[in-house]
């Protein structure tokens, strides 16, 4: 079935009906968009945690995900307090990290100016391996081995020039970058399994 | 006063997890209930699910939970997905029940009698005040940090409350908890020092300001003379997290006392010793990989958010300041500066 065909459906069935409401993809005015996507106005958000099984016994992957506000005066000191409790709780050992990739929200807009959206950078998309949407994804992805290292995070942007350089990224789809709404941290660690688990699979192969 | 908490090997005893559970619930609830609590953070379904479709037995989760996971039945042994000697999983729970656990080891290997059941404020007061110079540096070198992360607090102003603890070495080994702040803080045992000077960061007037105490380790003066303009007071360890790295690098080049200067300066906060192994032998100096320092600056002459990597800067003379007990700086022994030095360049 086409995404159209899909689309059209929704509403159709008994849970798209209910849901069809809180759903709608595109809204007639950047205004309109806004009061019904309250929460990504807020600074911050509190941090979300999620953890991934990798493979058969093959350890998992933690994921954080940190949204400020672009109107937010002091990302850097909130950085650093959410890097100290992910360093507390789920660092072991000095010589390892997290891996982060910056990425953003923004409202996406027709040329002609009558339809606007939400195009969010946390990308689940089959077969990007990064978690961060090609089309606004910021730079390379960042390593944060030790505390000081949050300092090196970016945490300015001119979104002038952000909103120049991805002008083709939606070319395709013929929408522009109305503005940005949120800088996106993603924080990946990867967990291999532990010791004991190890010793199991080996006494078990 | 001081309340006894856990003997292993006594009939009702139970392990040092399922004490430092039991001890931090409150409000009439148990460690089950808290263990239960900190799991649930994790756990996808509703509480009174019943699981008859996964267990034969119609268990709800909570049953499930205290069967299979807690172990209930068997006070000895270890429940799973906590251990007291995780870092993760004692931060979890301080975080959890909003608290600051810190805990200290006491080596009663040798100690001819173990300790009593009540360690209270005068206990520690008459045991470190013994006027034999011997015998009080053996007392002291018994106590040591086992577990402390109070640096790595970032809004000191709403800190949590602190939880002291302190657990023996010798088999079966002893969990206590110190209901009121003895300030053993002063009586601990460096191991990683490099023998020299110890700095409080708390002056007499009780305020901590740790870029003085820092300058103090680095300098062979009492006090040292800066020429330069004055800087904030740095009242947290984790301020040095946003100094400005440039301007802190030229002031301690002025002050460091030998010939050469260092590349760089690193700045640590001792954490945490690692594993069970430093419990069972505390008599000699654990080994490198057994510490957790956690790095708060690489203070060099070019760093920020476009220079180049920090990492570039550490060579193997480079000089490792560490803060512990929140208020104590010292220079680190050659063999965890280099290990410091080595974890960053690996990295």
């Amino acid at each position: 079935m086409s995404g159209r065909a899909d689309y059209e459906e929704r509403g159709q069935t008994r849970s798209g009906r209910r849901f069809a409401q809180a759903n709608v993809g595109h809204y007639g005015s950047v205004a309109e968009l806004l009061r019904h996507h309250q929460r990504l106005l807020e600074l911050e958000s509190p941090i979300s945690l999620r953890y991934f099984r990798v493979g058969r016994d093959q350890g998992s992957l933690l994921q954080a995900t940190l949204r400020f506000s672009v109107q937010h005066s002091n990302i850097r000191q909130s950085l650093l307090v959410h890097f100290t409790s992910l360093f507390r709780e789920h660092v072991e050992g000095s010589r390892t990290g997290f891996e982060v990739l910056v990425t953003f929200n923004a409202v996406l807009g027709t040329r002609e100016g009558d339809s606007f959206s939400v195009f969010y950078g946390h990308d689940y998309r089959a077969g990007n391996l990064l978690g961060a949407s090609p089309e606004l994804r910021y730079g390379r992805p960042y390593v944060v081995r030790t505390l000081a290292d949050v300092a090196r995070l970016p945490v300015r942007f001119d979104f002038e020039a952000l909103a120049n350089a991805h002008r083709h990224s939606f070319a395709h789809s013929g929408v522009r970058v109305e503005r940005f709404l949120n800088i996106v941290y993603l924080v990946y660690r990867f967990m291999p399994p532990q010791r004991r688990e190890i010793r199991r699979r080996q006494l078990r192969n | 006063m001081t309340d006894f908490l856990c003997d292993w090997a006594s009939a009702r005893s139970s392990c040092l997890t399922k004490a430092l559970l039991d001890s931090v619930a409150s409000n009439g609830a148990t460690g089950f209930d808290i263990y239960y609590k900190y799991l649930e953070t994790c756990m996808l379904f509703d509480t009174d699910l019943n699981f008859s479709a996964l267990c034969r037995f119609g268990l709800t989760s909570k049953e499930i939970v205290s069967r299979y996971q807690f172990k209930a039945t068997s006070p000895s042994e270890e429940p799973a997905h906590f251990s007291f000697f995780s870092q993760h999983d004692v931060n979890r729970l301080g975080s959890l029940q909003g608290l600051e656990i810190v805990i200290y080891t006491y080596d009663d290997c040798n100690y001819p009698g173990r300790l009593p059941s009540h360690l209270d404020r005068r206990f520690w007061k008459s045991h470190f005040e013994t006027k034999n110079a011997a015998e009080l540096a053996r007392r002291r070198n018994r106590l040591t940090l086992f577990h402390d992360f109070r640096s790595l607090e970032v809004n000191k102003e709403g800190a949590n409350p602190r939880a002291y603890y302190i657990v023996t070495c010798k088999a079966p080994r002893r969990l206590y908890r110190l209901l009121d702040d003895c300030d053993l803080d002063k009586h601990v045992r460096p191991w990683f020092s490099d023998g020299g000077r110890v700095i409080d960061a708390r002056g007499p007037s009780g305020r901590v300001d740790f870029l003085s105490a820092c300058d103090q380790s680095l300098t062979s003066h009492e006090t040292p003379t800066i020429s330069d303009v004055p800087v904030a007071e740095m009242a947290s360890a984790s301020d040095f997290l946003v100094i400005n790295r440039p301007f802190l690098y030229d002031r301690w080049s002025q002050l460091y006392a030998e010939e050469s200067k260092p590349g760089c300066f690193i700045v640590v906060a001792f954490c945490r010793l690692a594993g069970k192994s430093p419990l069972v032998r505390m008599n000699v100096s654990p080994p490198v990989a057994n510490f957790r320092f956690t790095t708060l600056a690489v203070v060099s002459s070019r760093s920020g958010e476009s220079g180049p990597d920090e990492a570039d800067f550490v060579t193997p003379d480079t000089v490792v300041l560490c803060i512990f007990a929140d208020r104590f700086v010292c220079q680190l022994s050659d063999a965890y500066r280099l290990g410091v030095a080595a974890s960053l360049l690996q990295a």
